[in-house]
């Protein structure tokens, strides 16, 4: 008996169960009669919550710029709130990918310079040129018109252009006598001489591992002797400047003078904060770190150009943002994106995050006046290289890869660096065949 | 005899009969929800071509997946590589927690407190546990490499993971490190239940160590060993964390096993298509020795007396 009642019980509960689960939301309650006299009243805007997603929320370089813009905005247009997707960056993607594939896409996606091509190929991102149109936007915001454009669409605004620069312990470089580079031959006799294995201290810092930075590491003695991974939209990897470029690099490896197993920014952060190297590659964003990590260090630090023959420095437009194309709230979107271009946002941007916001008059005459290091970056940004090769940025993440391992197996594993080189050339061509 | 009875009784059988099946309804509901839908999904996508950032363009591909995955070179050296890993864990975790276990049954001082220590390695998570093992192994800044200068054994740092002679050894180690005491529980619980009357009695016939081990210890927990084996087996050819967080696969692609390679394709290079048919692939391959090993344990227990 009383096991039958456990079975009705089970029963009950588990079609309960089903049906509660198949259930949509509650029907909504009947529409109450239509008054006999009708009185249109002003209707108030449906509450638009927007969902942006970047890995700067939390970042103190970005966050303040972050958090004033949405407040800004939420507080002029009250019906409007925004919901944080935050995460860090080596995470945001896997998250925000998944959301993709999920169909449910946050409204707004700030994207990097690197992977907006691959979301623009896949029609992640709407065009702006909707947005845009009666605009001045498109003409002051450098490259805007060109950088994440396609077939004459824009689908992305362009919030920072930045390029890497030498940074220098000048203190390291006195008490050894060395004078500051400003060639190949200048930077490999520095590491040399700055390198000091009894005081675990190194020459020059770079990231040594596979990761993004050692792909652009390599990238800048690369474009040091006028090469990149591509020439004329097609693989260049095996190519006598892309030669010559990994072979300095693994010099500078081989001879002690660049840390093994340097994994990430912050690592390489670490041993330039420590005064443990003398030199380390970094964008202008590394000065705010060095200002809260490295307080012994940064009285002596002082930023130079590329030492390499061509001085031409790595980067170019780095972060944008754009408006999902499954976003239901484009219109509220777009009057978001556009107020980010206001010139107190942009000189925001340029204050707290130390890049530039590409748009004429970001970098005030006060704030140079304040950061005389930042003029280097600032002018050095016409040189800039991009580091997507051109032409094939839609395989960005596959070219990485490769030549990553390739560069990996070059430094630890002593392949020779031609024949490396020839492999990852053959690799992507496969990819790109395919 | 009225019919109301035999109705009862037989309703009584039925609801009987159906209960365990009404109990097992919730978990077999979750469990497909989470577990079967995503599967059944994964291996529908394995017959499309996809792109993850958007998934509306799929298209109907057949078994072209198959056939291009199978015809990869990259597919096969991953499986050896994957082959590799899991032999060196199966190897070193079994030795390890065999030994550990064997040690553990011998009266000590402090016996219980080693026992509860035992379990830290397999207690800490996965994540955890690797990213230790991570910054151990540092070239620069890792105390193994410290402890090897101060010995003299080596003088300059050396790159473990990054060197295509040790990476591979350096993964197995921490993945054998994490799971061995999985082995060292299972065996010393089956070493309790040994007779102690069983030892006594070889000493008197005048067995020695190594004799008792091989003909009453060997023999008393080879099926205990058999199912840690199996567990072992089946948790490090799937196994994610260590391989992708110490090496990303690498160096080259020295480490880079099934799991690796199935991640990679689908949150790096959004090849929904490819990355699908390669998890299913390991599934079928997990399956399998799922089934070998009861087959096996089966064939175990049909054994006469």
């Amino acid at each position: 008996m009383k096991q039958q009642r456990l079975v009705r019980f089970t029963s009950i509960s588990l079609v309960a169960a089903v049906l509660a689960a198949c259930a949509g939301a509650a029907p909504a309650p009947a529409p109450a009669p239509a008054a006999t006299t009708k009185v249109e009243a002003p209707k108030p805007a449906a509450p638009v919550k927007l969902r942006l997603a970047s890995w700067q929320w939390e970042d103190a370089a970005y966050k303040d710029f972050w958090n004033g813009t949405t407040e800004d905005f939420a507080k002029k247009n009250p019906t409007v709130s925004f919901e944080k997707f935050s995460f860090p960056i080596d995470n945001l993607w896997d998250k925000l990918n998944t959301e993709l594939a999920a169909g449910t896409p946050p409204d707004l996606i700030e994207v990097t310079g690197f992977n907006v091509f691959q979301y623009i190929d896949q029609g992640v991102l709407a065009p702006l040129n909707d947005c845009f149109a009666g605009t001045d936007i498109p003409d002051k915001i450098q490259d805007q018109e060109t950088y994440a454009a396609k077939d004459g669409k824009m689908y992305a605004l362009n919030l920072s252009a930045r390029t890497l620069q030498l940074y220098v312990n000048q203190k390291l470089f006195d008490e050894a006598g060395v004078k500051v580079p400003t060639n190949f031959a200048e930077l490999r006799d520095a590491a040399k001489k700055l390198t000091v294995k009894s005081k675990d201290q190194y020459g020059l810092v770079l990231v040594t591992v596979a990761h993004s930075r050692l792909y652009e590491g390599a990238l800048v003695f690369i474009a040091g002797y006028g090469g990149h991974y591509s020439k004329n939209g097609k693989p260049a990897l095996n190519s006598p400047e892309v030669i010559k470029g990994v072979t300095f690099f693994k010099e500078l490896f081989d001879a002690g003078t660049i840390p093994q197993g340097v994994k990430d920014a912050a690592a390489q952060y670490a041993w330039f904060n420590q005064g443990k190297a003398a030199m380390s590659i970094d964008g202008a964003w590394y000065w705010a770190v060095l200002e809260k990590d490295g307080p012994a260090v940064l009285p002596n630090t002082k930023i130079y150009p590329i030492p390499t023959d061509t001085q031409a420095a790595t980067g170019g437009v780095n972060n944008l943002i754009g408006i999902a194309a499954k976003s239901p709230n484009y219109k509220v979107a777009c009057e978001y994106i556009k107020s980010l271009t206001a010139p107190q946002w942009a000189q925001l941007w340029v204050e707290k995050s130390r890049t530039i916001f590409p748009m004429q008059g970001s970098v005030s005459d006060s704030f140079l006046k304040a950061n005389p290091w930042f003029d280097v970056y600032a002018k050095e940004l016409k040189k800039a290289v991009p580091v997507a090769p051109p032409g094939l940025e839609i395989y960005y993440n596959d070219v990485q890869k490769v030549i990553n391992t390739k560069l990996v197996e070059v430094l630890y594993n002593n392949k020779p660096v031609e024949q490396a080189m020839n492999e990852a050339q053959a690799e992507v061509e496969k990819i790109i065949k395919k | 005899m009225s019919a109301t009875p035999l109705r009862r009784r037989s309703r009584s059988r039925l609801t009987q009969g159906a209960l365990p099946y009404l109990l097992l309804a919730p978990a077999l509901l979750v469990i497909a929800a989470v577990v079967l839908y995503p599967m059944l999904y994964s291996a529908t996508l394995s017959f499309f071509k996809a792109n993850l950032l958007n998934m509306d363009r799929m298209t109907f591909v057949g078994l072209q997946n198959y056939a291009d995955v199978l015809t990869d070179s990259a597919f096969w050296r991953s499986l050896w590589v994957t082959v590799q890993y899991t032999v060196g864990v199966v190897v070193l975790s079994f030795g390890l927690g065999l030994g550990t276990a064997l040690m553990l049954n011998v009266r000590f001082p402090l016996r219980g407190l080693a026992r509860a220590l035992i379990i830290i390695p397999w207690a800490t998570p996965w994540l955890v546990t690797t990213l230790i093992w991570y910054v151990m192994f540092n070239p620069q800044i890792g105390p193994i490499n410290a402890i090897l200068k101060q010995l003299g054994l080596i003088e300059t740092g050396v790159a473990w993971l990054y060197l295509s002679g040790t990476a591979m050894p350096v993964i197995i180690l921490v993945t054998a490190w994490r799971l061995f005491p999985t082995t060292t529980l299972l065996v010393l619980a089956a070493l309790q239940s040994i007779s102690p009357e069983l030892y006594e009695a070889a000493e008197v016939d005048g067995a020695g160590w190594l004799g008792k081990l091989r003909y009453i210890t060997l023999p008393g927990i080879s099926a205990t060993s058999f199912v840690s084996l199996v567990l072992v087996t089946i948790s490090a050819f799937k196994l994610f964390t260590v391989a992708w967080v110490m090496t990303a696969g690498g160096p080259g692609d020295v480490t880079r096993v099934l799991s690796v390679f199935v991640y990679e394709e689908a949150f790096r290079f959004f090849r929904v298509g490819p990355s699908s048919t390669l998890a299913t692939l390991l599934f079928i391959l997990s399956a399998g020795m799922v089934v070998a090993y009861f087959r096996l344990l089966q064939g175990g227990r049909d054994e006469p007396e």
